[in-house]
């Protein structure tokens, strides 16, 4: 955007103008005049709602939120989306939570979503769920957590010892932990050199960009079921039957897909239109 | 009401460089590495208070996070006189040893045998038999790519070749997603903007955008 052709009728920093411009369109207009496309359901997502869905009763769900405030939108309604899922279980099942996060950020993220997006009444702290706030110390503090789980954990989220928080007096490491899951906007391999050879499901909910990267440890099984990103988390709120701020980004989501569709060919047969013409 | 007007108006402050540089670009720039820090501190502060110094100021002087805590406070010598510089090498020295320690651990299972382990490249699934194929495939030629001892000549010229395709592919892909991730965070921040009050701010914004263009005569 620094330098300008001449000799096109339209600069290149006005091309990035325009561009911009068409982008910021393409997106406003499903969101003033919502379009009602159809939500398909992958069998990624499917994969993962099934696997939730068939948590036992009385199991204990350890969650890492490992996502930051910039990728919220991306990452928020798969994070959103599993928590009122596992709530549910919670209720039903008397499955237990245990929440933490990795960031700082993460651990507001975490408070954000229990505060504004799950219904927690009639649910005890401390006995159904639990929030442990961040636990700094990054890939150390993901070993120590299922490997000597009083000693990496001291304190909850604001400071009440474990040893005073009844569903975590006893727990002692990676045994006492049915279910493992975490959320991700960069590289899992600290998770799965930790938490693979337990041997327990393991769930991800991560960043769109970051699924190629994860192939390996999914086609390999070591993660036993995903979501991929914001369409993943739409998927899932469909299956929930829980519209929320996935389903709501869906309709921008598919006509943005069509616009850098149309670009590219465009700007394809532009190029290639150039070349025969020779110039 | 005032979150979303203020993130309207941080969203317009940055998006303005996409018509050009201005100050309040920078102002939004200079903002949020501001603000990501301080909340970064202000959290690293509560959380020191919460296992720190409460355990402290009861009486309990040793646990894992308060030595890790004072490994923390002994790397601040660094900024202290030349003669205790020597004492921040210990939590540096801690902190790799330990680290490595507990990363490799888990390396060799899931990140290396169990990357090399199948049970048959031929499945069922004629779709997951071509799959294993091509990754089999792509692996050995952009091996070839980077094999720099030999002359990129005849077949290991031709794997080299196919390999660099197949990397030109993975990029691509890459790339691909990470557009798509980009205007993930795109949609997001517009499902506000959009709503009042925060389109009142956009408003705005394109008033003032729309002078600026009239001011400089029409770009287009």
């Amino acid at each position: 955007m620094t330098s300008e052709k001449k000799g096109s009728t339209i600069s290149v920093i006005n091309q990035d103008r325009v561009i911009f411009l068409l982008i910021f369109i393409t997106i406003a207009i499903p969101m003033i005049a919502p379009l009602g496309l159809p939500i398909p359901v992958g069998p990624t997502t499917a994969k993962y709602f099934s696997t939730v869905e068939s948590i036992p009763e009385g199991s204990t769900v350890m969650w890492c939120t490992g996502i930051g405030l910039s990728i919220w939108y991306n990452t928020g309604p798969g994070e959103i989306a599993t928590f009122k899922h596992i709530f549910e279980l919670v209720r039903e099942r008397h499955v237990k939570f245990i929440v933490f996060s990795e960031s700082a950020q993460g651990a507001s993220i975490v408070r954000r979503i229990l505060d504004e997006y799950i219904d927690l009444s009639g649910l005890t702290y401390g006995e159904d769920y639990v929030d442990l706030g961040w636990i700094p110390g990054g890939e150390a503090a993901l070993a120590g957590v299922v490997t000597d789980f009083q000693s990496t954990v001291e304190t909850d989220h604001e400071g009440t010892p474990t040893g005073e928080i009844l569903m975590l007096r006893d727990v002692k490491g990676a045994d006492d932990f049915d279910v493992l899951g975490f959320s991700s906007g960069g590289m899992i391999d600290r998770f799965i050199r930790q938490w693979e050879p337990l041997k327990k499901p393991i769930l991800l909910n991560m960043i769109a960009i970051g699924i190629p990267l994860c192939m390996p440890y999914i086609e390999k099984g070591m993660v036993m079921a995903y979501l991929n990103g914001q369409r993943g988390g739409a998927e899932y709120e469909k299956l929930l039957m829980q519209p929320g701020m996935g389903t709501s980004f869906i309709d921008a989501q598919s006509m943005i897909h069509l616009y850098i569709v149309a670009m590219i060919l465009v700007v394809s047969f532009w190029s290639v239109s150039r070349r025969v013409n020779g110039r | 009401m005032i979150e979303e007007i203020l993130l309207a108006v941080l969203a317009v402050m940055a998006w303005s460089v996409l018509y050009k540089q201005n100050p309040l670009f920078r102002v939004a720039e200079s903002m949020t590495v501001g603000l990501t820090l301080a909340f970064v501190v202000y959290t690293g502060i509560d959380v020191l208070g919460k296992r720190v110094f409460t355990p402290w100021s009861q009486g309990v002087w040793l646990t894992p996070t308060t030595v890790a805590a004072i490994l923390g406070f002994m790397s601040w010598t660094r900024l202290g006189p030349r003669s205790i510089n020597w004492i921040s090498r210990w939590p540096l020295a801690c902190l790799a040893g330990i680290g490595t320690g507990i990363a490799v651990k888990g390396v060799v299972g899931p990140q290396i045998l169990g990357q090399l382990t199948t049970k048959s490249l031929i499945s069922s699934d004629p779709l997951t038999s071509v799959n294993n194929i091509i990754i089999v495939a792509a692996t050995i030629t952009t091996l070839c790519h980077f094999t720099f001892s030999y002359r990129h000549d005849g077949v290991l010229g031709t794997s080299a070749r196919i390999g660099r395709v197949f990397m030109m592919l993975a990029f691509g892909t890459m790339l691909g997603g990470f557009v798509m991730t980009a205007m993930g965070y795109l949609i997001g921040h517009m499902f506000v903007v959009v709503k009042p009050p925060a389109v009142y701010v956009v408003a705005v914004a394109l008033a003032v955008l729309g002078a600026d263009v009239i001011r400089s005569r029409g770009i287009i």
